[in-house]
């Protein structure tokens, strides 16, 4: 029996992070990534596909944010590259099998977000808030390019582990 | 490679700042290492949860609708569903503090807050949160202002975004407005985003008109930066410069200066006219010269959403038809099937640095232009007789720019057709 309109509805909004992650890790552009979610939220309304379970239908959503992701960027021109798309594939199913509830994990971000000190919140609302690239910080900033990218990789990796700290407790 | 190095490669591919043999060292990468894997998974998350904090969880960006023929009464109610169940969704994160108030509003302006009905009939001194402005018709306009008193003016129709947050930050769907921006704090400038551009602000009037695939910004003072989304180019518009951004990045970002109106300005019929005109072309016959006819345009909508429409000739030009001041005459040409519809005539008028001055309109009494053999009454009046409606009591300035000649009758059935418009 297919899932209701009602429930295709929930499981989208439940993983709406990790498929919108999942096409911005590809376009990198906030609302890219936010419009092809809503596209393939309609698409899977519409009944195009037949979804007998949630799991199935998560999945679905993930490749088709991949493939949409794929075909926006290959659309702009000048866009930056790619990563392949069997590595894409290798690092979406491992978020799928290993996620734990997206609520959480966006509620254990949001403490993690709140320790952080102003400076690095500046810095993560600039890019990511703002969408301004690296290059734009470093200007607004007025600090070296390469010292963004280094704060910024130190910040992901802190904000990574703090989260599974917290999801862990 | 270090794991400071491969973080900060995969940084930079994020950024969309890597290059071929970067991207290709990351995809081995990627292949063996599962915690290159986590990363960048754990970055991607963050940084769409980031967006969502930081636009204050409003939907964000320019919706691409899908195909029209699958609009199915079902998929309209599912979709409806989904996106009303995805705005209470982000609105149960908070919402924060409204950063713009609607200072004045004229002809169909919707308002619609995230998680709230729209609502039609605003009044002056309402908060704007997170949600979207929708105007609708030529005439329409409403003006925003900044808790810095920086201020907004959406003309035409037109649709933004408002983040609602702390950050001065719009998003112009499509359409047009202009903006007196007082000077940003060092290192927080006014940002506005269209579907093709950024543009930073430190302080400045300017004019902004985007579509799908085109923006141009006309600055009257000072200077704005715009940079094209396409590929990240950037440049800067001085005072009296007028910049395009499209999705061509083959070329350069096109910066021209702002060209200067004519002094005097007249628009005749006898062929197509440009496509800013709004109106029904008809080429010359035995009953008159060539001629616009009108087209129903939303004049208002009521307050449970029915819509008021309006016969309309217009034309929008934003970076200026004609100059205007107080001494010049305005000339029309028109006929209408109801006589007794008098065409209303309204400017749109901007100060010559770029400022919104207001809009000026007057209501042409018929008995007072008799007509011809074949209906069409001439009339030509000082622009001085034009009344300042919006804002109510309004002057026009010494010297001014027409970007909007509006003309429509409101009677049913009207069949207003213009034959020409001058402004000398």
């Amino acid at each position: 029996m297919p899932l209701s309109q009602e429930t295709v509805v929930r499981t989208l909004l439940a993983a709406r992070t990790r498929i919108s992650a999942s096409a911005w890790m590809i376009a990198r552009d906030a609302q890219a990534a936010e419009d092809i979610f809503q596209n393939l939220s309609v698409k899977a309304l519409a009944g195009e596909s037949r979804f007998d379970v949630e799991a199935q239908l998560v999945s679905w959503a993930h490749i088709t944010a991949r493939h949409e992701a794929l075909n926006w960027i290959r659309s702009r021109k000048g866009r930056a590259l790619s990563l392949d798309e069997a590595v894409l594939d290798l690092v979406a199913s491992e978020g799928e099998t290993n996620a734990p509830g997206e609520g959480l994990r966006v509620e254990a971000l949001r403490g993690c977000l709140d320790a952080l000190p102003s400076a690095s919140r500046e810095l993560l609302d600039l890019r990511y808030s703002e969408e301004r690239s690296c290059s734009d910080i470093a200007r607004l900033l007025d600090v070296g390019l390469e010292a963004v990218y280094q704060r910024l990789s130190r910040l992901h990796r802190a904000l990574k582990e703090c989260t599974e700290r917290k999801l862990s407790t | 490679m270090s794991p400071a190095d491969r973080d900060v490669l995969i940084v930079r591919y994020l950024d969309g700042t890597a290059g071929p043999d970067e991207v290709a060292a990351l995809n081995a990468l990627l292949q063996v290492d599962a915690e290159s894997r986590a990363l960048i998974r754990d970055a991607a998350l963050q940084a769409i949860a980031l967006a969502d904090f930081g636009r204050s969880r409003a939907l964000q960006g320019p919706r691409r609708p899908p195909p029209e023929a699958r609009w199915n009464p079902r998929l309209l109610a599912a979709a409806a569903v989904l996106i009303a169940a995805a705005l209470c969704f982000v609105a149960l994160l908070g919402t924060p503090a409204p950063s713009l108030t609607l200072v004045r509003a004229t002809g169909a302006v919707t308002w619609s807050p995230v998680g709230g009905l729209p609502q039609t009939e605003l009044e002056a001194g309402t908060r704007l949160g997170p949600g979207t402005v929708v105007l609708e018709g030529a005439q329409s306009s409403a003006e925003l202002s900044f808790k810095d008193g920086s201020v907004v003016t959406l003309s035409g129709d037109s649709e933004i975004l408002l983040p609602g947050d702390s950050v001065t930050r719009l998003f112009l769907r499509r359409g047009s407005l202009t903006v007196e921006a007082r000077p940003q704090p060092e290192k927080r400038p006014l940002l506005l985003r269209t579907p093709t551009a950024d543009v930073e602000v430190a302080g400045a009037c300017f004019s902004l008109t985007a579509g799908a695939a085109r923006t141009t910004a006309a600055v009257g003072a000072g200077k704005v930066r715009l940079r094209r989304l396409v590929d990240g180019a950037s440049a800067e518009v001085p005072e009296g410069q007028v910049a395009v951004a499209t999705l061509d990045a083959t070329a350069p970002i096109e910066i021209r200066p702002a060209p200067v109106p004519a002094a005097r300005w007249s628009q005749t019929f006898e062929r197509p006219p440009p496509a800013a005109w709004q109106g029904e072309w008809t080429p010359a016959d035995a009953t008159g010269p060539g001629r616009l006819k009108n087209v129903l345009d939303v004049s208002y909508r009521r307050k449970d959403g029915t819509v008021v429409p309006a016969h309309v000739v217009s034309v929008r030009a934003p970076e200026a038809l004609t100059m205007i001041r107080p001494e010049s005459v305005l000339r029309l040409r028109w006929r209408a099937r109801v006589p007794a519809a008098g065409p209303m005539v309204l400017l749109s008028v901007e100060t010559s640095d770029g400022k919104f001055a207001g809009n000026f309109q007057t209501m042409l009494r018929t008995e007072a232009y008799p007509p011809d053999a074949n209906g069409w009454r001439s009339a030509s009046f000082p622009a001085s007789s034009l009344e300042g409606r919006y804002p109510e009591g309004a002057r026009l300035p010494p010297i001014g720019r027409v970007t909007l000649v509006f003309i429509a009758c409101y009677a049913p059935n009207a069949g207003l057709e213009v034959a020409e418009v001058a402004l000398d």
